[in-house]
């Protein structure tokens, strides 16, 4: 018998929709880009539960005829290109004319389209078998998938987790909707609204709409043209950096994509004004030649090549920080940036971006045990400038760094129960009326457990039994920031409170900045810092010391050997 | 009640001659912490509030009945007492107990009333509505003594309308003459509306002039509210006369036919045009923008001038957005002024307004980007604060009390005199401090604490171990026995603690007096803070509609001068919002000058009243200034919506569906004008065939060939489709069906022409009645179809009306006063001569 059998049409859909549809985020971005393509102005995207149960596409363009609507889930039916011509001066989103029956294959889908004249119809699709029906003829497609990979267990299994693919589907939203500005989405996702733009054409305004004004506000407009390329975009400042990658838009001719040259462009430009292992928030449009775009590399269209690509990133790197100089960033790095970009333009490119972040933080944190700093300077009253043995320069916030310090410290003493001590002469602290009708019982008891112990001494005053030994000099000023902090957070466990308390302490009174200290001060601190279980940053998260590498300064003075 | 055979105590005497004066209030009398109910008062209090119900002992056999509600908290059973449809006044104690001889003086300081209580936190008006009339008309003045507005407008001589307008404005009471006509006054209460006599008519007349009728109302309104409020009323703003402003009328039927602020049937805000456009962020905001839909603009350069802002705003997105979020932070500024005015307001209050003002700069700078000639209006209206804003902020402390008594309020650096006594009440505690090191060497006792509590004030703790220590030279004086110690006073220590007292008690009354004297100063801006109010009113309002327009996707609407409307691409405002998970299909229309009437006809649940309802709805939108859900629409300025649609509720009960159908088509008829829209919704269905039909016919012919008003006429007499051949300025227009095989798809898309089906058999299949039945209708249906076909009614050309026709048409008798309507009666004779 022949073991050799031509696969049935579901069968061979199913395996190409491995390709093409690997998440719920691919059938909204498969979707999404239908639409676009039908001329929409106006696309709706409902989700429900991560996608995994519900998801509509909705949007008012041309819409299919009847006949139309019945090849739509045809495999590589696709009316975008008609011969090789085509393929190369791609300017359509989708042109495979895989996505619909890929689709099908895995899912519930519902479709209903009408093109405004006559009735609209509605084809459902599920296991292969089509219903076509006429329906109300509202111009334009509604697109429905339910149940997605209820026929492929082996996929549904490896989808992660709801609020991951959730994530994951806004974010391609979000792109799209920013290379489409004149174009007006709206996405919901379980019942509530995420975001809408409004299709009128204005960058900022989707940007608003999308990021909110405190984000757009802190952002810096960058025009820069390079050859045949355009790129328009905004550069937000270090105020609004990230803690992961995904603040990075890119897009060419208002596609979505990923161009991991610019972004390794963008990361090196960023690098003086972001501290480790924090990342940009930018969004960038690159209006490029379509022939220039090689988009066919991958199926979900993800990735694209741009020629000339080295070059471009080579230059984008010095326009980038020039932009980025011109804000008032923080000014005691501007100084020594000033030539930093174009060294770093010499630096080797390290491969795919991810990883070189990677590489850099780790490498920074397995040298922390053994690191020692030989202070030489300090600047402006408030930096220390100190040199480690492989001849990297650091600068030092003194004031960041004591702050380390003592709340470690005070760490320490927290271990040890017997913190609190009764002053032997006595202390009253006044409180605000406000405060003082707030100061019940139930909250007198929580500051007790931080070994704060209030006695009411008539109106508005209250006499200190016991406090902690290192707030006795402070008192009023530790006392006051406690209430406030309890009164924000009524249901803060001691713990908690504690570290605030010590937080809040270790600032108040630790170095300042404008305090002159000795050589033999300075250099004690940078010991004790580095001694810290996390030295690089101050309680409250700033950063405490800004390395400049070896290779860096070698490459500011061009002396680098590559 | 009070027998007054045997003397009542003193206190009782006074209470009973307060109450003599104001039989129909319940009197909170205050008694120390309480105020205090008695008599029957305290039967109905204890009843509708669930208190329990005492007794005291006031010189007689028998105790009074007596039940009372703590100071701190009278507020919310105020409210609870008002809303079951009670007055309530309060009784203050005039002067501190104790500082007078005998009895503490009392009186009625304020009476709380269902048409002037505002609860702290709310948003909405509360109309006091003041009635007059003579044989043709209502004078209806109305006000919110909570923020100081006042309009009046005139209904003509018709219950029906009058409750309607009521209705409207959501009114609880009616102040009016004792001489009211019964028949009004029972159906008003039936209505829920409370009705307050008040024929005293002394109160000033105003500087302002008014007519006759105008001026009784008035006078009327401010004695009643002078009486219940007992203070004087200096903040109250012009009058709005509404019937002379340029609106668009919408009468009470048509809001809620179209539900403008609520929906037909549940009467929620969800659902309603209100409920979409309402992006207000500020309480003034969402206030006005009720204001502007029950009476949207006629006055095309009004309409033109906040257009222009909210196109404006659609340009600059991130503009609109930092505008509103400035305006969240804008309190409610009139009720603050009212509150300053009645002496409620405390230092909270005076630290929003200073909040509020501080959004002030934020929001000028952005308006003044946006240079549209309404914001040149506003930039030029708009006062200084800056006086204000240094005021309050020398003066008021950033973190308040609610209460004024209680210190704390005033600034320590506004004045030199305050600062002494803190300073000096400050002193005080530290000497205890002081006496408590002291004391510790003088008796050896380590462990002795200076302590305080609110009942014995400060004392001197010692704990049992040491009590052999002290020795009686010490002159400890024992106060209290305590598990593990006792607790004293020494003279020293007394001395010092009535110090302190003192000092803190002269700090707290100049506290206060310094903030009456801040309010007092606040009061000279009452003027100016009202016009910050409106403005920030309507950019508020002109901000959520470029909201609401961005969201989604609103076109500017041009007004012609012609009367035509045509839109592309209409949608239903409200059932776009609403739908979740379909899309809403949308239609054009077309209704140029030649066309007056379009039938509709088509199937139920065809579309066919949503489509009507849009038409409206969209003008409404259009002349209150916002943008409309359409691709692009040109519209005519109407000057008035009436409709007919649905089995609406009767509003006041004992009419049936039928006979509220023609008082509502009656009611329309008699006010609509060539550039009013009427809306007909089946009308006719609630009688026998050929009735409703007739009936339906004619109000066509009338509407369309009489008043030549724009009217939209939905019908499933399909037999009234032939008056297109017949009339001109008539055209069929439908809603699509798909049918095939025997199945319908409605396709929500409105044709040009006739449908000669309705599909009722098959929308009752869609619904799943037995198939035997539907069979059997079937039949039915086929076997009255082949009878013969009906004759048609040709339209009865009416009479082209005369020149003293058209005159008389244009005189509105509302406002008219009695000498110019003899002026124009001469006028109209001579002509005719």
């Amino acid at each position: 018998m022949d073991k050799i059998q031509l696969l049935s049409s579901q069968l061979s859909n199913m395996i190409a929709a491995g390709e093409v549809i690997e998440r719920p985020g691919s059938v909204v971005k498969e979707l999404i880009e239908n639409a676009i393509d039908a001329n929409a102005t106006r696309i709706e995207i409902v989700v429900e539960n991560a996608g995994r149960t519900y998801i509509e596409v909705r949007d008012n363009g041309e819409g299919m005829s009847q006949t139309d609507l019945s090849k739509a889930i045809l495999r590589h039916a696709t009316s975008k290109i008609k011969d090789e011509y085509d393929l190369f001066r791609i300017k359509t989103l989708g042109f495979r004319g895989e996505a619909l029956p890929s689709i099908a294959s895995v899912s519930g889908l519902t479709i209903t389209s009408a093109t405004g004249q006559g009735p609209g119809y509605q084809l459902q699709v599920k296991d292969g078998q089509t219903l076509l029906t006429p329906t109300a003829s509202r111009q334009g497609t509604t697109v429905t998938v339910t149940d997605l990979f209820y026929n492929t267990p082996a996929r549904l299994k490896y989808l992660k987790n709801d609020y991951i693919e959730t994530s994951h589907l806004i974010d391609l939203v979000t792109r799209i909707a920013l290379g489409h500005p004149q174009i007006a989405f709206l996405l919901t996702v379980d019942q509530k609204r995420v975001f809408y733009t409004d299709g009128r054409g204005d960058i900022i305004s989707v940007l608003t709409q999308i990021f909110g004004k405190d984000t757009i506000q802190q952002t810096l407009p960058f025009q820069w043209q390079f050859h045949d390329v355009t790129i328009a975009g905004f550069l937000g400042l270090p105020a609004i950096a990230k803690s992961h990658r995904y603040g990075i838009y890119t897009l060419v001719n208002g596609r979505a994509v990923t161009l991991p040259k610019i972004n390794q462009a963008i990361l090196e430009a960023y690098k003086p004004f972001l501290p480790p292992v924090r990342y940009p928030w930018i969004f960038l449009h690159l209006h490029v030649d379509p022939s220039l775009v090689d988009v066919n590399v991958h199926p979900s269209k993800k990735e694209v090549r741009l020629s000339q690509e080295e070059s471009l990133k080579l230059a984008l790197i010095p326009a980038l920080a020039a932009t980025l100089n011109t804000a008032h960033l923080a000014p005691q790095i501007q100084e020594s940036t000033g030539s930093l970009p174009s060294a770093s333009v010499l630096h080797e490119p390290s491969g795919h971006e991810d990883e070189a972040i990677e590489t850099v933080s780790l490498l920074f944190q397995q040298e922390k045990t053994n690191q020692q700093l030989t202070v030489m300077a300090q600047m402006h009253l408030t930096y220390l400038v100190c040199s480690d043995a492989k001849g990297s320069i650091y600068l030092i916030d003194q004031h960041a760094a004591d702050e380390r310090i003592r709340y470690e410290a005070q760490l320490k003493l927290l271990a040890d129960k017997q913190f609190a001590v009764a002053p032997i002469i006595p202390i009253m602290i006044d409180v605000k009326p406000s405060d003082a009708k707030l100061l019940t019982e139930a909250r007198l008891s929580q500051l007790k457990e931080v070994g704060l112990d209030l006695a009411s001494f008539g109106a508005n005053a209250y006499k200190v039994n016991t406090i902690p030994v290192w707030a006795l000099d402070q008192a009023q000023v530790y006392v006051e920031d406690l209430l406030t902090q309890i009164f924000l957070e009524p249901a803060l466990n001691p713990d908690k409170l504690r570290l605030y308390a010590l937080a809040s302490k270790a600032c108040k009174t630790s170095i300042k900045a404008n305090d002159m200290l000795t050589l033999e001060a300075m250099q004690s601190l940078v010991d004790r810092l580095l001694k810290c279980q996390y030295p690089y940053t101050c309680p409250h998260g700033r950063p405490t010391m800004v390395q400049f590498a070896k290779r860096q300064l070698e490459a500011m003075f061009n002396r680098s050997g590559f | 009640m009070a027998k007054s055979t045997s003397p009542y105590t003193p206190m009782m005497m006074q209470y009973l001659s307060i109450k003599a004066n104001h039989p129909d209030t319940l009197i909170f009398f205050r008694l120390g912490d309480f105020y205090e109910l008695f008599f029957d008062d305290a039967k109905i209090a204890a009843k509708e509030l669930s208190l329990v119900l005492t007794g005291k002992s006031a010189g007689q056999e028998e105790r009074v009945p007596m039940c009372g509600v703590p100071h701190h908290a009278y507020k919310s059973y105020v409210q609870k007492l008002i809303l079951k449809g009670y007055k309530v006044g309060i009784v203050e104690q005039l002067e501190e107990a104790g500082q007078g001889k005998g009895l503490v003086a009392r009186d009625v300081t304020q009476i709380f009333t269902p048409g002037s209580f505002v609860e702290t936190n709310q948003i909405d008006h509360n109309f006091l509505v003041s009635l007059t009339s003579d044989q043709l008309r209502f004078v209806i003045l109305f006000t919110d003594i909570s923020t100081g507005e006042m309009w009046l407008d005139y209904v003509q001589h018709d219950p029906d309308v009058l409750y309607a307008y009521l209705q409207k404005l959501n009114c609880h009471e009616v102040v009016c003459a004792s001489s009211t006509h019964p028949a009004i006054t029972e159906t008003l209460s039936q209505m829920g509306i409370y009705l307050s006599y008040f024929d005293q008519l002394d109160y000033p007349s105003p500087s302002f002039p008014l007519a006759d009728l105008e001026r009784e109302a008035y006078v009327r309104l401010m004695g009643y509210l002078q009486s219940t409020q007992k203070k004087p009323l200096q903040f109250f703003k012009p009058i709005q006369h509404i019937y002379q402003q340029k609106v668009m009328k919408l009468d009470g039927f048509s809001l809620a036919n179209l539900e403008v602020l609520q929906t037909l049937r549940t009467h929620q805000v969800e659902g309603s045009l209100l409920w979409l456009l309402d992006e207000t962020a500020t309480a003034m905001g969402s206030r006005l923008l009720k204001q502007w839909l029950m009476r949207p603009s006629a006055h095309l350069p009004t309409i033109l001038l906040r257009q222009g802002f909210v196109e404006r705003c659609l340009k600059d997105f991130l503009t609109l957005e930092s505008l509103h979020q400035h305006l969240e932070g804008v309190y409610d500024l009139p009720r603050i002024v009212s509150r300053l005015h009645f002496l409620q307001v405390n230092a909270r209050d005076l630290l929003s307004l200073k909040k509020s003002l501080a959004q002030l700069p934020s929001i000028l700078s952005l308006l003044t980007t946006l240079t549209t000639p309404l914001v040149q209006t506003w930039l030029t209206r708009m006062p200084s604060f800056q006086p204000v804003v240094d005021l309050l902020h020398r003066a008021i402390h950033e973190d308040p009390p609610i209460t004024i008594k209680e210190g704390g309020i005033i600034k320590p650096t506004f004045d030199t005199t305050l600062a002494e006594w803190i300073l000096l009440a400050k002193g005080g505690k530290a000497s205890l401090l002081q006496l408590e090191t002291d004391e510790r060497t003088r008796t050896g006792i380590k462990n002795l604490k200076v302590g305080y509590n609110q009942v014995f004030g400060y004392y001197l703790e010692v704990s049992n171990g040491q009590l052999a220590a002290i020795k009686p030279e010490f002159g400890y004086e024992r106060r209290q026995t305590l598990a593990n110690g006792e607790r004293f006073i020494t003279p020293a220590l007394k001395a010092l603690e009535s110090k302190l007292l003192q000092a803190e008690q002269a700090q707290k009354s100049l506290e206060e007096k310094l903030f009456l004297s801040v309010v007092e100063q606040l009061l000279a801006f009452t003027t100016d803070f009202q016009i910050l109010a409106d403005i920030l009113a309507e950019v508020d309002v002109l901000v959520g509609f470029a909201m609401v327009s961005s969201q989604y996707q609103y076109v500017k609407p041009t007004f012609r001068e012609t009367r035509a409307i045509t839109v592309e691409k209409s949608r239903h405002p409200v059932l776009e919002k609403y739908l979740k998970k379909s899309v809403f299909v949308p239609n054009d229309f077309v209704m140029d000058e030649a066309t007056d009437t379009l039938l509709i006809t088509g199937p139920n649940m065809g579309g066919k009243s949503t489509y009507m309802r849009q038409i409206a709805l969209m003008q409404i939108m259009a002349q209150i200034g916002c943008f409309v859900p359409a691709q692009e629409a040109n519209l005519m300025l109407l000057d008035a919506i009436y409709t007919r649609i649905g089995a609406s509720d009767d509003l006041i009960g004992g009419q049936s569906t039928f006979m509220m159908e023609m008082t509502q088509t009656q009611y329309a008829l008699a006010n609509a004008t060539e550039n009013s829209l009427l809306i007909f919704d089946e009308i006719g269905r609630g009688t026998a065939t050929y009735d409703g039909m007739a009936l339906a016919q004619a109000i066509i012919e009338y509407a369309t060939l009489k008043i030549k008003a724009k009217t939209l006429f939905s019908t499933h007499y399909h037999e009234l489709t032939h008056l297109e051949t017949l009339m001109p300025t008539l055209k069929n227009i439908h809603v699509a069906v798909h049918e095939e095989n025997e199945k319908i798809t409605f396709l929500y898309q409105v044709k040009p022409g006739s449908m000669s089906q309705s599909f009722g058999i098959h929308v009752a299949q869609l619904a799943a009645l037995p198939s035997p039945l539907i069979m059997r209708a079937k039949a039915i249906l086929n076997a009255l179809e082949n009878q013969p076909a009906k004759t048609t009614i040709t339209p009865q050309p009416v009479m082209k009306p005369s020149e003293l026709e058209d005159r008389l048409r244009a005189i509105d008798p509302l406002t008219l006063s009695p000498l110019d309507a003899l002026q124009m009666l001469i006028d109209l004779k001579k002509h005719q001569g």
